[in-house]
């Protein structure tokens, strides 16, 4: 049974800020995610780990805001991490291409405590 | 009727003057107990009704002293009120009567009873004759009394835990989650119907208005399986209650809250849904914002819940006002999808006519209108005759989404005009560079595919990926298969990247079929077992005409929550006829 569908900040990780998302992250969920990634540019926190642990799903809307977060950390010399995510999503990353230029791990941990590349 | 053998017979007692077969039949068929009794207390005359209710033989109630023995002493009912011997008021010519009242039994057991009693006719020497009582039986009414004041303690506690879980709020916020998370009303509705049960009813269901008439859209009740949780598909909508019908219009009319009691089985409709969960009492709230009536809530407890106090309306108001703005905000985003699913149809291409290639194209939009996203395909010939395929899907599922699908369509369509001898790769890349500059999407993903003729007649296919699922190349005989390479990411996201191109040879009587994730991605279904089953249902209906075979797959293998889109090109099956085309050298 998947997770009901949510967004929220979790604990800082170190210099890492960590979004948490649960079920499936699509239209609905959207805006409020794309909400959290401006909260955090505009506070600069540009170092950000989108722990994917409960995601089962993500559509094209999810997708586009993670381009947009990517963008958004790149830009102000952070970075977007991703942390845990499950075969479908991986698959959809990899499909996408994204996984090229968004840096997957295997947990929030791993994420924050790998050094720059 | 019975009368005492001794009793003035003759004179009338009744002193009404009417026929006495009349009376009788009266008497006999009265649901109610009648008595009459003389000055004395002693019954003359009495109707098998009071016989039956009193435990009485027939014939033995006559002659028996009504206030002696019929009225029990006020030991004996300490818990009714003092009853005055009815001769005193009536001696006095006065009608009275009584809805807390026992009379004794034969067998000396109580019987709660209402009662009335009129003086008969005074005799010539005015002094009163007696009386005539008539009483029913009011054991229900009063166990029905009794048991609504236990409902009403009960309430007191549950009072108390409802404040306790307003106070909590996470309830509430759960509910507005529940309307929230989704804009897809139906589905909303489903969830919330849900969360109110049990906490604030025992059955919660959502009508809502159908031009002047209603339907039901979502019921719950605590014990799952006890309701469908819909109209069912097909099959014949639950009947509604009488009273829970005239309730529900009253509010589609601009009526308020209307509270319901007492509610029986409808007569003839034991099936009905109020009944069938043994409601007792039901509030029934208006759906309602900006005077735009939506539907009603209707919130049911059967008799083992306490009824609904104010704690609980004020409760149920705050749900039906979050019901409202949920149902308002998914009607305002289903008319922006109607607008993004007109304008995206408006954007797809007709396809060209092309010699020698069969060229079919299917585009679906999601079931649920507000899914309804920037896909897009299309098909243009390039100056040498070549032949441009093109699929994509622009991130998001919005009108912006749909509008800046149609930006980067031109804008490839533009790029792939210009420099047409150059690779689908070197164009994407072009797009990138656009893209990047120009802001037009988030990110976007596309397949770029030239169709052409090699110098030898042959078909091939060139073609360039930007993290689109790759395409199906269906042969006139062997099994389907993907075409791999060419794979680099979605448009826009480096702009310096080179893009790679891959050429395929395409047999004669082929298919390539270039399609949207909708087709072989969904909520329940990985991608990986989507392109399986892709690739094995195309393998099977490969023989099919190119319009029969797209139409196909996307009824058997889409996902109808997403759009799904699909553009294929077949090659002739014969020979490498018509070629070199007229007028021109290979």
């Amino acid at each position: 049974m998947t997770a009901a569908p949510s967004v929220r900040r979790g604990d800082d990780c170190g210099a890492w800020a960590v979004v948490v998302l649960r079920g499936e992250v699509d239209l609905a969920l959207a805006p409020a995610l794309r909400g959290i990634i401006d909260t955090l540019i505009a506070d600069r926190r540009a170092r950000m780990v989108l722990d994917l642990e409960g995601v089962s799903f993500m559509d094209s809307s999810a997708l586009g805001v993670l381009v947009y977060a990517m963008r958004r950390a790149d830009a102000l010399g952070g970075a977007l991490r991703l942390a845990a995510p499950c075969e479908p999503v991986r698959r959809m990353l990899e499909v996408t291409g994204l996984d090229t230029v968004i840096q997957v791990f295997a947990g929030v941990r791993a994420a924050c405590d790998h050094p720059r590349l | 009727m019975h009368k005492v053998k001794s009793g003035p017979k003759e004179d009338d007692p009744m002193g009404v003057g009417v026929d006495e077969a009349l009376m009788s039949v009266l008497f006999a068929a009265a649901d109610a107990g009648l008595y009459a009794v003389d000055d004395e207390g002693t019954v003359i005359a009495c109707n098998p009704g009071a016989e039956r209710l009193l435990g009485y033989a027939p014939g033995t109630l006559i002659g028996v002293n009504a206030h002696r023995t019929l009225h029990p002493s006020n030991e004996e009912s300490a818990a009714v009120p003092v009853q005055r011997p009815i001769l005193q008021d009536v001696a006095r010519g006065k009608r009275t009567g009584g809805e807390r009242a026992v009379l004794r039994r034969a067998d000396g057991t109580p019987l709660a009873v209402w009662w009335t009693t009129a003086p008969l006719p005074t005799g010539a020497e005015g002094r009163s004759r007696g009386a005539v009582v008539v009483f029913q039986d009011a054991t229900a009414q009063r166990e029905r009394e009794g048991r609504r004041a236990e409902r009403y303690a009960l309430s007191e506690t549950m009072r108390e835990q409802a404040e306790y879980d307003l106070a909590e709020t996470t309830w509430l916020g759960e509910l507005t989650l529940a309307m929230t998370t989704t804009l897809d009303a139906d589905e909303a509705l489903h969830r919330l119907v849900r969360q109110l049960v049990p906490h604030l009813a025992d059955t919660a269901v959502v009508s809502l208005a159908d031009g002047p008439t209603h339907s039901l859209a979502a019921a719950a009740h605590h014990t799952p399986g006890v309701l469908p949780s819909g109209p069912s598909p097909g099959g014949e909508p639950v009947p509604e209650h009488p009273a829970h019908h005239a309730a529900v219009t009253r509010i589609l009319e601009g009526g308020g809250t209307q509270h319901l009691t007492d509610l029986a089985p409808a007569p003839g409709s034991e099936s009905d849904l109020l009944t069938r969960v043994g409601a007792e009492e039901a509030l029934v709230l208006a759906l309602r914002l900006h005077a735009r009536t939506f539907g009603a809530l209707t919130l049911a407890r059967a008799s083992a819940s306490p009824p609904f106090n104010e704690a609980d309306r004020v409760l149920a108001d705050e749900v039906a006002r979050r019901i409202s703005l949920g149902l308002d905000n998914a009607r305002l985003h289903a008319a922006q999808a109607d607008i993004a699913a007109a304008l995206q149809r408006a954007l797809l291409t007709d396809l060209p006519d092309v010699a020698g290639i069969e060229l079919a194209a299917h585009y679906e939009p999601a079931q649920h209108t507000a899914e309804v996203g920037g896909d897009w395909y299309d098909a243009f010939l390039l100056d040498d005759g070549d032949l441009a395929l093109v699929i994509g899907d622009v991130t998001g599922h919005d009108i912006q989404a749909a509008s800046r699908m149609s930006e980067l369509r031109n804008m490839l369509r533009a790029l792939a005009v210009d420099r047409p001898h150059e690779l689908p790769g070197q164009i994407l890349r072009r797009l990138d560079t656009a893209q990047a500059r120009l802001t037009l999407a988030d990110s976007a993903t596309a397949i770029l595919t030239r169709l052409h003729r090699t110098t030898s007649g042959a078909w091939q296919a060139s073609w360039s990926v930007a993290g689109h699922p790759p395409p199906l190349l269906i042969t006139a005989d062997a099994d389907a298969h993907y075409l791999t390479g060419a794979h680099s990411m979605l448009l826009g996201l480096r702009p310096t990247i080179e893009r790679p191109t891959t050429h395929t040879p395409v047999p004669d009587g082929a298919t390539l079929l270039l399609y949207t994730d909708g087709l072989v991605e969904s909520r329940t279904r990985s991608l990986d077992d989507g392109m399986t089953r892709l690739r094995q249902h195309a393998t099977t209906h490969r023989h099919l005409p190119l319009h029969e075979l797209c139409a196909t797959l996307a009824r058997d293998l889409g996902d109808p929550r997403d759009d799904i889109t699909l553009i294929a090109a077949r090659t002739p099956s014969g020979p490498h006829t018509n070629w070199p085309p007229e007028g021109r050298c290979g």
